[in-house]
């Protein structure tokens, strides 16, 4: 127990790296001038947290009418754990297979259970950062109906226990899956793609639960309505199909003070525990034990074709390459910074579509009566696409410890800047495309907005990419010991997004005025855009150009 | 060919003073040793020779050119080696080459020549096709080392290039060195091996607290030394005041 303690706690230093700030806001003050920054970014999304609170308060208000309060808690608590299993997934990979200290624990005299013990608790403790702010406010709305010393007990120790199922749930999946799929030469991409397979089958099983979970039949309303009020808190129920553990801490919650309630929380605290249990079983044998096997330690050398693989390119087109290939043949940067690209599109046509709701219609409806709006809509959307990508915002991060190399080199500024834009430029093309090309079937899309979408997004995405290239040029994030700390721990992807937001509504606004007052039309509109995007990309560059 | 002049950098904003107004040169054919026990300013000071780093005041000049007025100028003249071999690991060994051979614009047939050259020399035919990420150590100080050398640079710069080389690779780069200096070019280097620096450095200076506290051939060493003795007992001597 103390080994794990020692142990847990050595990682949690590491990976949140305490000692180094407190070191570095000792030696060097500006260090500091950072976390003030980052202070504030957190102060800017107040606001957003404020709506977050007041929708919940009128939803548990609703409810209460109901008598379903109890719901507020299935709700949120399945949400949150939903929430974990999908970043769970990409985090056990990065925590288990990428981040590479085992090599530097296994000699130790530490037993394997202590290992994996330590390494999930860590992995928990960091989906704290994400639970509790979902959750704390859940914690005060229905206080003033239910609260007392257990109600207050099993909230904390609910909360403190949520992400042990799901990311037990996702740790044993990653461990399989680097387990059995492991196929020489093709090892990271087919580990990568099985793995974004399965998230999307998981958010498409999920929509499909909870559409049926919810879904009422035609005619049968009433009765549903009538069923509702009969029984208090039966919405728990239905709400909480989709993660059964969700019923069983919310029982614990609204009848914290009956002995069902009792046993409910019981119940849902001996399922986190076998849950943890499992990952350790599952971690001995299968982490552990693949440590041990190995494959890729035996292998064959290909020789050496002077002719064929001695070839010469430009050195915008050799950082380029460079650039290209690393985020290709890194699984945690294919996922971060390529699967974006699909997944984005996936989330935001396709659900709506599935869903079979009213939203199709109204887009139906908005683009034949406000094509031109429509077409400014779909650059936006563009724009936020490219900002939310962190490929650019995290080129010179990615290269760590070997960056070195790219600054020693006698490569021009223009050179640089132009290979590290291309290929997040490919990517956001392909995203655009992805976006673009199912529209066309369900919206009929005209070719006109189809070309001005198009030229007008990628004309406007060029700055905010630059801008991603100029900020982490200026501030990358070096020192990590495990790649994914440089796209997840990396701030600047955040500025990118923040710039990229700030730039999108400030062309909107620019367009409103001049679409609704002026009455230009969108030929001239676009043209402008394009106009203030070459601008726009030029000041960036010129910024880029005094980085020493 | 190298002359770094007055140079200081400090860290922490300015309360850590790593490098303190050093200066010395290095000559046209000439094998210059850098030394120093740990955290005396080497590693500072060879990265703002190569500029990784910014100094605070004083001029580096690489083969007559300011490296801070025209860097990119005065990178074509050298090649580094740093102490840590950290490269492109998703990489195979001979994508890194044509990445190196691409941005310092070796032409074709030229690269062909230098890589079949020193993957012979430093025995890496075999896995130069593999991925960086399946190299040890030693593997990986080679590519880095194959890199620095295809576009013949006229400052060869390393810092403690012998760790980690097996013996054979060792003396080779030994070898390599004298024979650049033979044609001219330069080389400079830091290590604590002192009987490295001992055996194939033309001149050496010693750097202590971010101060340079001697310089010069060994014999110039010997003579401010209270007997003529070893390197390693100059050193000790210079570096425990």
């Amino acid at each position: 127990m103390k080994e794990m303690l020692i142990l847990t706690k050595t990682l949690l230093n590491a990976n949140f790296g305490f000692s180094k700030f407190i070191h570095d806001a000792k030696t060097d003050k500006k260090k500091l001038g950072m976390a003030l920054l980052l202070i504030l970014v957190f102060a800017s999304l107040i606001p957003v947290y404020n709506m977050y609170i007041k929708l919940l308060n009128t939803v548990y208000i609703q409810l209460f009418v109901l008598g379903q309060e109890g719901a507020i808690f299935a709700m949120t608590f399945s949400a949150a754990a939903i929430v974990v299993l999908f970043f769970g997934l990409i985090y056990a990979m990065s925590t288990f297979y990428f981040s590479k200290d085992l090599d530097k624990l296994l000699f130790l005299p530490i037993k394997e259970e202590t290992i994996v013990s330590a390494k999930f608790i860590n992995m928990v403790v960091y989906e704290y950062m994400i639970v509790v702010p979902i959750l704390a406010p859940v914690f005060f709305i229905p206080f003033e109906d239910m609260g007392g010393v257990l109600y207050a007990l099993f909230f904390a120790i609910g909360v403190l226990l949520l992400p042990v199922i799901p990311l037990s749930i996702g740790t044993v999946i990653v461990m399989f899956i680097m387990k059995f799929v492991n196929i020489e030469g093709k090892k990271d991409i087919l580990r990568t793609v099985s793995l974004f397979l399965f998230l999307v089958i998981i958010i498409l099983f999920q929509f499909l639960v909870n559409r049926a979970a919810t879904a009422i039949p035609p005619g049968s309303e009433g009765e549903y309505i009538e069923a509702l009020l009969r029984n208090q808190n039966s919405l728990v129920n239905i709400v909480g199909r989709t993660y059964p553990p969700a019923i069983w801490l919310s029982k614990g919650l609204y009848e914290s003070n009956t002995a069902s309630g009792i046993i409910s929380f019981l119940l849902y605290g001996a399922a986190s525990v076998v849950f943890g249990l499992g990952v350790v079983v599952a971690g001995k044998k299968l982490y552990v034990q693949g440590y041990f096997n190995k494959s890729d330690s035996v292998k064959k050398h290909i020789a050496l074709e002077y002719d064929k693989d001695v070839v010469a390119s430009s050195p915008w087109k050799a950082i380029f390459l460079n650039d290209m290939k690393m985020v290709l043949r890194t699984p945690i940067y294919l996922f971060n910074c390529v699967s974006i690209v699909v997944i984005i599109p996936v989330i935001m046509i396709l659900m709506p579509l599935i869903s079979g709701g009213g939203e199709l219609d109204m887009f139906t409806e908005l683009y034949r009566d406000f094509k031109d709006i429509f077409t400014f809509l779909l650059i936006g959307i563009f724009v936020f696409i490219a900002g939310t990508n962190p490929t650019q915002s995290t080129t010179v991060s990615r290269e760590g410890k070997a960056s070195w190399v790219n600054a020693v080199v006698p490569v021009s500024k223009r050179d640089a800047f132009m290979g590290r834009m291309i290929f997040p430029i490919i990517l956001q093309t392909t995203a655009m495309m992805f976006f673009l090309v199912p529209l066309i079937f369900i919206l009929k899309l005209e070719v006109s907005t189809v070309a001005f979408a198009l030229i007008g997004g990628l004309a406007s995405s060029v700055p905010v990419i630059g801008f991603g290239v100029l900020v982490d040029t200026y501030r990358p994030k070096l020192d990590w010991d495990d790649p994914q700390k440089a796209v997840k721990q990396n701030l600047n992807v955040l500025f990118n997004m923040l710039a990229a937001i700030a730039f999108g509504a400030a062309m909107g606004f620019a367009i409103y005025f001049l679409f609704n007052v002026a009455g230009l039309s969108v030929e001239v509109l676009v043209g402008i855009l394009i106009v203030a995007s070459t601008l726009m990309t030029a000041l960036v560059y010129s910024l880029y150009n005094r980085i020493n | 060919m190298l002359k770094v002049e007055g140079v200081s950098k400090s860290y922490g904003s300015g309360k850590i003073k790593a490098v303190d107004n050093i200066s010395f040169e290095v000559k046209p054919g000439e094998i210059f040793g850098f030394l120093g026990p740990n955290g005396a300013g080497k590693t500072t000071t060879i990265k703002m020779i190569v500029g990784l780093l910014k100094p605070d005041a004083g001029t580096i000049y690489i083969n007559g050119i300011n490296n801070q007025v025209d860097s990119i100028n005065s990178k074509r003249q050298f090649s580094y080696v740093p102490d840590n071999h950290e490269v492109f690991e998703k990489l195979k060994g001979i994508e890194y080459l044509n990445f190196m051979g691409d941005v310092y614009g070796v032409d074709k047939e030229k690269r062909k020549s230098e890589i079949e050259r020193y993957l012979n020399l430093f025995d890496m035919e075999k896995a130069v096709n593999d991925p960086i990420s399946s190299y040890s150590h030693g593997m990986k100080q080679k590519i880095v080392l194959i890199g620095a050398l295809l576009h013949d640079p006229m400052v060869f710069i390393l810092d403690e290039p012998m760790v980690g080389l097996d013996p054979k690779s060792s003396y080779n780069l030994k070898e390599l060195m004298k024979k650049r200096c033979a044609e001219g070019k330069s080389v400079f280097f830091s290590t604590h091996v002192l009987e490295v620096a001992e055996k194939i450095c033309d001149r050496i200076a010693i750097i202590n607290k971010g101060k340079i506290i001697a310089q010069g051939t060994m014999e110039q060493l010997k003579g401010d030394a209270r007997d003529k003795e070893s390197l390693e007992k100059i050193f000790l001597e210079l570096t425990e005041i």
